[in-house]
């Protein structure tokens, strides 16, 4: 349909289409509400929230969707509209940061130790749930960078591109993330 | 030679970034998995938030079709009010400004007018004010003469 469409329509023409169309957007939806779900998630360590976050973050790009002009992917949009509306939740959301804290990192630690001999799953498990802690205490900007690097494995001009910040703070914020973790597990080793 | 050139903060963060990034290797290859595994979810979670999203979307759509309307009804109102609130001050002074505009000597004639066209008996008081003001009249408009 969407070939048939882009061999027909000038490109102008094709993209009003694309713009207005229902159907295009439930397909974009469906494509990538997973991801934004999950960065939303690991952002904000609870499921409801998440949810929610995420169908606000679907219903604004329905509302700004003439505004979106190709300059950057699509998905690279959605997830500008996801970090933003996770940074203004972060906001009116300070005081169960350590509820999250407590309950977050220990559920996804036990998806580590799954399918492990009892040791080996003990070990992963604590060491993982050193990572998840440690990522708790870095600041929001450095928290969104790290999991956008190592969980959804994005490169590093993409994530500049987000975030609308430079290539060479991507690069420093997600250092001094990596320092922090790093000074973490060489004092366990002590 | 290459050996003391002084890094740039970026080339410093490359540098510290990959050192790390070797470091926390083990831990580091087992975030995605674990990211995916903790945000899986059924099929009718996904289906169901599609539809929560189209459901916001409808109501913001109902909302902003509403708008219109309501901010007529709203316009309406407000002159309504307006209307009702407004007293009718202006009209009556305009009948006080065109009583004032009248002088003094207007006023007399017209009183003369009509004690002359056969007034009614309450109004003689008024016709034996007015011929009394009548004779006082040449002498003050001498004095006012003189003032000038």
């Amino acid at each position: 349909m969407d070939t048939a469409l882009a061999n027909t329509l000038p490109s102008a023409a094709l993209k009003e289409a694309e713009e207005l169309s229902a159907e295009r957007f439930d397909q974009i939806m469906r494509q990538h509400q997973r991801r934004v779900y999950r960065v939303i998630y690991l952002l904000v360590r609870d499921s409801d929230a998440a949810d929610t976050l995420t169908q606000e973050c679907f219903l604004r790009a329905y509302q700004k969707r003439k505004s979106f002009r190709g300059e950057c992917k699509i998905e690279t949009w959605l997830m500008r509209i996801a970090v933003n509306l996770v940074r203004d939740h972060g906001k009116n959301r300070r005081l169960s940061f350590w509820r999250r804290l407590v309950q977050g990192h220990s559920n996804l630690a036990e998806h580590a130790a799954r399918n492990a001999t009892p040791e080996a799953a003990l070990l992963a498990k604590e060491e993982l749930q050193t990572v998840w802690s440690t990522v708790n205490f870095l600041s929001p900007q450095q928290r969104t960078i790290f999991f956008l690097r190592f969980a959804e494995e994005m490169p590093l001009a993409e994530i500049a591109e987000m975030l609308e910040i430079k290539a060479g703070t991507v690069k420093a914020q997600l250092a001094r993330a990596t320092g922090k973790l790093r000074q973490l597990k060489e004092k366990q080793w002590k | 030679m290459e050996m003391i050139r002084k890094l740039s903060n970026e080339e410093l963060s490359e540098l510290t970034l990959a050192s790390d990034q070797r470091f926390l290797q083990q831990e580091l290859a087992q975030i995605p998995a674990q990211a995916r595994d903790a945000s899986e979810r059924s099929d009718e979670f996904w289906a169901a938030q599609r539809a929560a999203v189209w459901s916001k979307i409808a109501d913001r759509e109902r909302g902003l079709l509403r708008m219109p309307v309501l901010a007529g009804a709203a316009a309406a109102a407000i002159v309504a009010i307006g209307v009702f609130l407004i007293p009718d001050k202006p009209k009556s002074a305009t009948t006080v400004v065109s009583s004032q505009s009248i002088s003094d000597q207007e006023l007399l004639v017209q009183v003369e007018r009509v004690v002359q066209s056969g007034a009614p008996a309450s109004l003689e008081p008024a016709g034996l004010l007015m011929q009394e003001m009548a004779q006082y009249k040449p002498t003050a408009r001498k004095k006012e003469s003189h003032e000038n």
